[in-house]
């Protein structure tokens, strides 16, 4: 037992650290309770003492030593009272008043001066308290008009301290704790804040001055807030407003029933031609119920001028009607009227809308050009826009149907009904649409009619047609690309033509890797009938249809790649293929042939063929009967087959009947440089069947300019010099001679149109060097001739010429 | 719920709200104010495709600069426009009836402005500025645009070609562009590149054409295929090749051979073209149409020194199947009684050998009459010549050689004399390719003859006597421009008789004997009018320079002046004075048919001996037609 005894007995430093704790415990204690008693002394001090007051000294000592670096804060008073209110013990009113407050917080960004600031409010337990609120815990009773006079604020933007990356937010929600437990405690009607001088710079080259004060209105519970001035220190930016508040008499009983009135009227002056004028009055009833009347003018901001917006708010389902009165008669839009289009928004249900009927809207625009008829520019359409599942807090959302209904002047009708779903997102806005829209044309006519003194007349051949025209798409799109789908058709005819087309095609829009949408379509045009006629054509002297290419800027870059057939890469894809949905649906009228030419095709484009080229398929001419070398002749049929390889292929039969012999001519090779071949029954040699062709006889009969002429013709047909046209212009016109060059590729009639007109054909040059040559000739049989020659009996040479009569024989 | 809550959530819905009703008024938002007391709109034209609307413009006083051209079309510088018989259907509409006519009766005047561009670029409008006022669509043409400059790019590294002339201030047309483009492709075609292709583009803002060459390797001629039977021996159509295979490729070399080919009256027609081969290949095809062998050819001309001419030949080409000749001439001129000339030859041109062939033999009758106002001849001429032409990269030799028998009877002039003479003829000839290519517009080039005539008594000739004339000529274009600017040119002829009988003088045939004097020579004299005493001389030399200023007067006619000179001698190479001078200037103009020239010369001699008739001085106006210098 004494071993245990003395086993348990502490050694001496056990004892002395066991001692020392025990004394530090103690003193501990008594420091704990003396600092209790103290505060419970001081607490019931100054409860029990109606009232303390701190001097300005004492603040200036304690700004001085506490307040940091950037924030200097300076006065000529400044006290801080503690009082009693009357009537409550366990409360305190604490009033803070200063005299030439000054605070400059990272000068310039703050510079705040102001005469005199009064701030009393009260604190404690008791008053009146919200629901579920505890009793014994302390809380802010009522705030006092506030009263600022005299106050200078500047505020520099550009002059604050970058934040710093990795200083986090604070959790105390300010703006939340003054919405919930400032401003129903505060007794705003006799505040008074005056700001005599108030300037912020935005930007290094952007600055705003104002002037504005707070202050008891002229009514019992008015309370009038007026911007005296707002403006642009660097601009024309001007504003004024004034803001009236009445509450209800008895407003803060136990039935807060009765409405607050809200008035607002202000200016908003932008520039010398750019101002908004705001008219606005609400009723607030009980904070939960809120009906007013806003009316803005606008001028030169926006095409509407005037806007009217009324409506109800009734916890949380708001009806309203817009209407509004707009347009420049100088403007493209001139009109733009809507009056009571229905607004509603069920913010529980997270849904609104806006319905404009029949009539509701107004829009006229600005006639085109050369049309005389105002009606035509005014358009009815009927709007539907319904919103749902909208959010506007942390995600800004919303989903829509939008419906537009439109008859305009049962010329066109249109009707279109999309629905989708927009997002407002960092990184932009992203969108949904879907739906459906339909355009149709029942006239033709009316509107190649009214098109016609405009600069957007339907051109000829086909501004005689008459019939309907549709248009249908499908659209299925979103910010990250979709599908659009259409379907269009024409039925148009008249006494001469006819185009019975139907267009199909799908427009893929796909999201490309550096932003944007990249389209590919791959579309059909299918050809049913297509009977239109050719402007009647002069062989003699064809016009230039269209201007020519070659003229404009010079881009050598693009030439030297069209010449090196460098091809530069493209985004997106375009196809289309057009058929003609039966044999020779389309048909061409034209003075060059006796009947309409029958075509049948079937070719695509695809600007995205790799190696190939883009134009694949094939046109077929069917039977017509022609007039040729002024005979009667059958083309059989006339087959081009395009090849990706990108030769065009030519199959072509063409039929003389010459009574004594039939001719046959077969087209072969490329389009641009047809072979020809001949071959007859009873069988011919080329020279012959081409001098029986030219001028009816064969080749022994001709003179020797003709010979020569069915030589040219034999030969540049051979060398394929002459493409389909010009071959056709030689066949078709009485030919007088045909010279060839082969060097510069020129080929020249001479045609019996009169006038001893002369055709060129191909191209080159008209003095590739040479000057005068050797020998010219001059006319069917004569010619200049030059000629080195021994002249006299003296041996001497000279060039000498002679216009000759030459024939060959 | 407070007012702070309420507020909380109905601002963002009606801001949410507000911002749609905005963006369906918003569409406007850029529209101009509108302007009650606006001024008379000014009449601006934009410059896209469409023509502006711009109603009511045919009451603005810039209507009356627009003058009618047809029904709904007004136009300026109407006088320039000069519609055809489509284009005015294309902008006016069709006004006949029927399936084709009636759809395009009616030209809406945005389609006529479109089509009116194209036509007026025809004419070098560039810039048409298009009103359009209800129906009637106003066309103001503006300026017109002509060529300032011309580039070519593209040519191979170094290459310097010419400057293009006479095409400055021309209007900016697409027949000019055609032209422009085939000019350069010709161009670097002579400097070998056969297959290269071009294309140009011309700016009438600045403009300025530019073409676009992409040559391709450069090409020699490696092979020569022919197409068509022509049932003639292989290779004689060889003999008028300009080129050898193996030469680079010259476009106008294949073009001077087609020339020539069927200025001989050889074939009816022959294409000569050009087919690429891989690597510095190029093939060329020759495809021939043989046509009639048999020409007749009647011709006539004049000029100041030999008066009207005529000529008259009967051809039979392509004899047997080495494709010889025979030819018949009948030629005649006349100024005076004592100026005239007749001849009528007949010659055969037999070639003899296979392949090529170009050696022939030509037998020639000849009957002439000469007379001049020195003396009046007549000559009966039998030769048979032997023939060799052949031809290098840079131009041809044309060798004749054989004898000749002549019987001349001169009844006019000093000591009247019948003399039969055989003597052997020899001719040696080099003419370079651009020479013979450019031989009626002469630019450059050369030549040169070497004529021996050689008589011995012991060989037929009553007499022994040689003459030996050296003539030659060459021409430079100064500066690198085509067409040239000036054409620089001399020529030269000297010509002795070498005999033991310095006494020969007028025994000799008019062939020996030297004369000058005319358009050949001295252009001051008249024709052959030198020497004075009407005998010849046995030595004779003369030269030229002449410059010529080329196509400088209304782009179309030529300014050139010369100086000639001369000198006579009565024995062998020995020359009196005077030195015979005959400065002058004209003008020359490449007619369409024809060269015209028309020169003033003036006449003096240097280094004269004082006689009783001195030659004095004179102005001689001369007119040719086709003669060149």
């Amino acid at each position: 037992m004494a071993d245990l005894e003395s086993d348990s007995k502490p050694s001496k430093l056990g004892r002395f650290a066991l001692g020392f704790l025990k004394g530090l415990g103690k003193c501990l204690a008594v420091l704990i309770v003396f600092s209790a008693l103290l505060f419970t002394v001081v607490g019931l001090f100054i409860f029990a003492t109606p009232s303390v007051k701190f001097s300005s000294d004492l603040t200036a000592s304690l700004v001085e030593r506490y307040a940091p670096a950037n924030l200097k804060i300076g006065f000529k008073a400044f006290t801080l009272e503690i009082n009693r209110p009357e009537g409550n013990f366990w409360a305190k009113q604490i009033v803070l008043s200063s005299e030439g407050l000054c605070v400059q917080y990272e000068l310039p960004a703050v510079d705040v001066c102001t005469g005199t600031i009064r701030l009393a409010f009260t604190a404690g337990f008791g008053g009146q308290l919200e629901e579920n609120q505890a009793i014994y815990i302390p809380h802010l009773i009522g705030i006092e008009p506030l009263t600022i006079t005299a106050a200078v604020i500047k505020i520099d933007l550009t002059a604050f301290p970058p934040s710093k990356p990795d200083e986090k937010p604070s959790s105390f929600d300010l703006l939340g704790f003054v919405r919930k437990e400032i401003l129903p405690r505060w007794d705003l009607e006799g505040s008074r804040v005056e700001v005599v001088d108030f300037k912020i710079r935005t930007s290094p080259d952007s600055s705003f001055a104002a002037r504005f004060d707070l202050k008891r209105g002229e009514a019992a519970h008015q309370m009038d807030a007026v911007l005296h001035e707002a403006r642009a220190l660097e601009g024309p930016l001007k504003a004024e407003a004034l803001l009236t508040v009445m509450r209800p008499a008895d407003w803060g009983g136990a039935g807060d029933t009765k409405a607050w009135k809200v008035f607002a009227n202000g200016d908003l002056t932008i520039d010398a031609q750019k101002s908004v004028r705001l008219k606005a009055d609400a009723n607030i009833v009980g904070l939960q119920n809120l009906d007013f009347r806003i009316q803005t003018f606008l001028k030169g901001i926006a095409v509407v001028r005037e806007l009217r917006l009324e409506g109800k708010i009734d916890h949380d389902v708001f009806k309203g009607l817009a209407s509004a009165t707009g347009g420049a008669e100088s403007g493209e839009i001139q009109i733009l009227n809507f009056v009571n289009c229905a607004l509603s928004a069920d913010l529980a249900k997270k849904e609104g809308g806006i319905r404009c009927g029949p009539q509701a809207v107004k829009l006229q625009i600005r006639e085109r050009d050369l049309i005389h008829r105002p009606d035509l520019f005014v358009f009815n359409p009927e709007v539907d826009l319904k919103i749902s599942n909208l959010t506007f807090d942390e995600k800004k959302a919303a989903d829509y149907q939008l419906d537009v209904i439109l008859d305009h002047l049962g010329v066109a009708r249109f009707g279109t009904r999309l629905n989708g779903h927009v997002e407002i997102k960092k990184a932009g806005v992203e969108y949904s649409v879907k739906g459906r829209a339909d355009l149709v044309v029942p006239l033709f006519k009316p509107i190649t009619e009214m098109l016609r003194r405009t600069t957007y007349a339907i051109p000829a051949p086909l501004n005689s047609l008459d019939g309907a025209i549709g248009l249908q798409a499908n659209v299925d799109l979103s910010s990250n690309g979709g599908t659009i789908d259409y379907l269009a058709s024409t039925r148009l005819d008249s006494d001469d033509q006819q185009m019975n087309l139907d267009v199909s095609g799908k427009t893929v829009l796909e999201k490309k890797a550096g932003g944007g949408l990249s389209p590919s379509t791959d579309m059909t045009l299918t050809i049913l009938s297509l009977a239109l006629s050719a402007p009647r054509f002069d062989l003699r002297a064809p016009p230039a249809f269209k201007p020519d290419g070659r003229f404009g800027p010079i881009n050598e870059k693009a030439v030297k790649a069209q010449l090196e057939q460098i091809q530069t890469p493209k985004s997106g894809r375009f196809k289309l293929r057009v058929h003609t949905a039966s044999n020779e649906a389309i048909r061409i009228a034209t003075n060059l042939t006796k009947a309409s030419i029958p075509i049948t095709v079937d070719v695509t484009y695809d600007d995205h063929n790799g190696e190939k080229s883009p134009v694949e398929g094939s046109v077929v001419v069917g039977e017509v009967p022609i007039e040729l070398f002024k005979r009667n002749a059958l083309v059989r049929n006339i087959r081009v087959d395009l090849l990706g390889s990108g030769d065009n292929r030519l199959n072509g039969l063409v039929f003389i009947n010459y009574g004594d012999y039939a001719i046959n001519i077969l087209l072969l090779g490329q389009v641009s440089d047809p072979i020809v071949r001949f071959f007859s029954d009873p069988p011919l040699d080329d020279d012959q069947i081409v001098s029986v062709l030219l001028f009816g006889r064969p080749q022994h009969e001709l003179g020797e300019e003709q010979k020569s002429t069915v030589s040219n013709t034999k030969t540049a047909m051979a060398d394929a010099v002459l493409g389909l046209g010009s071959l056709y212009l030689l066949a078709s016109t009485p030919v007088e001679s045909v010279g060839y060059d082969p060097v510069s590729g020129r080929v020249i009639a001479r045609v019996g149109l009169g006038g001893g007109a002369s055709i060129e054909l191909g191209a080159g040059s008209q003095d590739a060097g040479q000057g005068v040559g050797f020998r010219k000739r001059l006319s069917k049989d004569f010619s200049f001739r030059s000629d080195v020659e021994t002249i006299g009996s003296t041996g001497q040479r000279t060039v000498s010429a002679l216009i000759e009569w030459v024939k060959r024989f | 719920m407070d007012f702070a809550k309420i507020t909380s959530r109905t601002l963002p819905a009606l801001r949410s709200i507000l911002s749609l009703i905005a963006l369906g008024v918003g569409v406007g938002a850029f529209s101009s104010v509108a302007c009650a007391d606006a001024p008379e709109p000014q009449v601006e034209v934009s410059a896209g495709l469409l023509p502006t609307p711009f109603p009511g413009f045919r009451e603005r006083p810039e209507a009356k600069e627009y003058a009618q051209v047809c029904d709904g079309l007004y136009a300026t510088n109407k006088d320039d426009l000069a519609l055809g018989g489509m284009e005015a259907r294309l902008l006016c509409g069709d006004s006949t009836q029927g399936p084709i006519g009636r759809p395009w009766s009616d030209i809406p005047p945005n389609q006529a402005a479109y089509f009116a561009r194209g036509f007026f670029q025809t004419r070098g409008y560039h810039h048409p500025e298009f009103i359009q006022d209800g129906e009637r669509l106003y066309a103001k043409l503006g300026s017109k645009s002509v060529l300032k400059s011309m580039r070519l790019l593209g040519g191979p590294v170094g290459w310097q070609p010419p400057t293009r002339r006479l095409v400055k201030g021309e209007p900016l047309t697409p027949t000019l562009l055609n032209d422009l483009q085939g000019w350069a492709l010709s161009k670097i075609k002579d400097e070998g590149y056969a297959c290269a292709e071009a294309t140009i583009q011309a700016d009438p803002d600045t403009e300025e054409a530019v073409v676009f060459l992409k040559t391709g390797e450069r090409k020699r001629i490696t092979a020569l295929e022919e197409t068509g039977e022509t049932g003639l021996r292989e290779g004689a159509l060889d003999r008028y090749n300009a080129f050898i295979v193996g030469d680079w490729y010259k476009d106008r070399m294949v073009a001077l051979t087609r020339r020539r080919t069927l200025d001989d009256g050889f074939l009816q027609t022959l294409v000569l073209t050009t087919k690429c081969g891989p690597g510095d290949n190029v093939t060329i095809v020759r495809d021939v149409t043989l046509g009639p062998s048999r020409t007749v050819r009647i011709g006539v001309g004049g000029s100041t020194s030999l008066g009207a001419r005529a000529l008259g030949v009967v051809r039979q080409a392509r004899i047997g199947s080495s494709a010889s000749s025979i030819e018949a001439r009948l030629q005649a001129s006349y100024l005076n009684t004592e100026t005239n000339q007749q001849s009528l030859s007949a010659k055969y041109r037999w070639f003899y050998l296979h392949g090529e062939n170009r050696y022939s033999l030509i037998p020639e009758i000849r009957l002439e009459h000469e007379a001049v106002s020195a003396f009046d001849v007549r000559t009966n001429t039998l030769r048979v010549l032997h023939n060799w032409t052949f031809d290098t990269t840079e131009g041809q030799y044309d060798l004749n050689a054989g004898p000749n028998f002549t019987s001349e009877f001169q009844s006019r002039g000093q000591n009247p004399h019948y003399i039969n003479i055989g003597f052997l003829e020899m001719e040696a000839r080099w003419t370079d390719h651009d020479f013979e290519w450019f031989n009626t517009s002469p630019r450059t080039g050369s030549y040169i003859d070497v004529t021996t005539l050689l008589a011995m008594q012991s060989l037929g000739s009553p007499f022994s006597a040689q003459k030996f004339q050296i003539a030659g000529e060459k021409l430079w274009t100064i500066g690198a421009f085509d067409p040239p600017l000036f054409v620089l040119g001399m020529r030269f002829n000297v010509a002795s008789v070498f005999s033991p009988n310095e006494e020969l003088g007028s025994d000799l045939p008019v062939r020996f004997r030297s004369f000058l004097g005319g358009e050949t020579d001295l252009r001051g004299y008249g024709y052959r009018t030198l020497p004075r005493d009407g005998i010849g001389s046995l030595s004779a030399a003369n030269a030229s320079v002449e410059g010529r200023l080329h196509k400088v007067l209304f782009r179309i006619i030529d300014v050139f002046s010369f100086v000639d000179a001369g000198l006579l001698g009565r024995s062998r190479l020995q020359f009196d004075t005077p030195v015979f001078i005959s400065p002058g200037a004209g003008v020359r103009w490449e007619s369409p048919v024809g060269v015209l020239r028309l020169y003033l010369a003036r006449s003096f001699t240097a280094l004269e001996d004082p006689s009783p008739t001195p030659y004095g001085r004179a102005f001689r106006v001369g007119v040719t037609f086709g003669e060149e210098f």
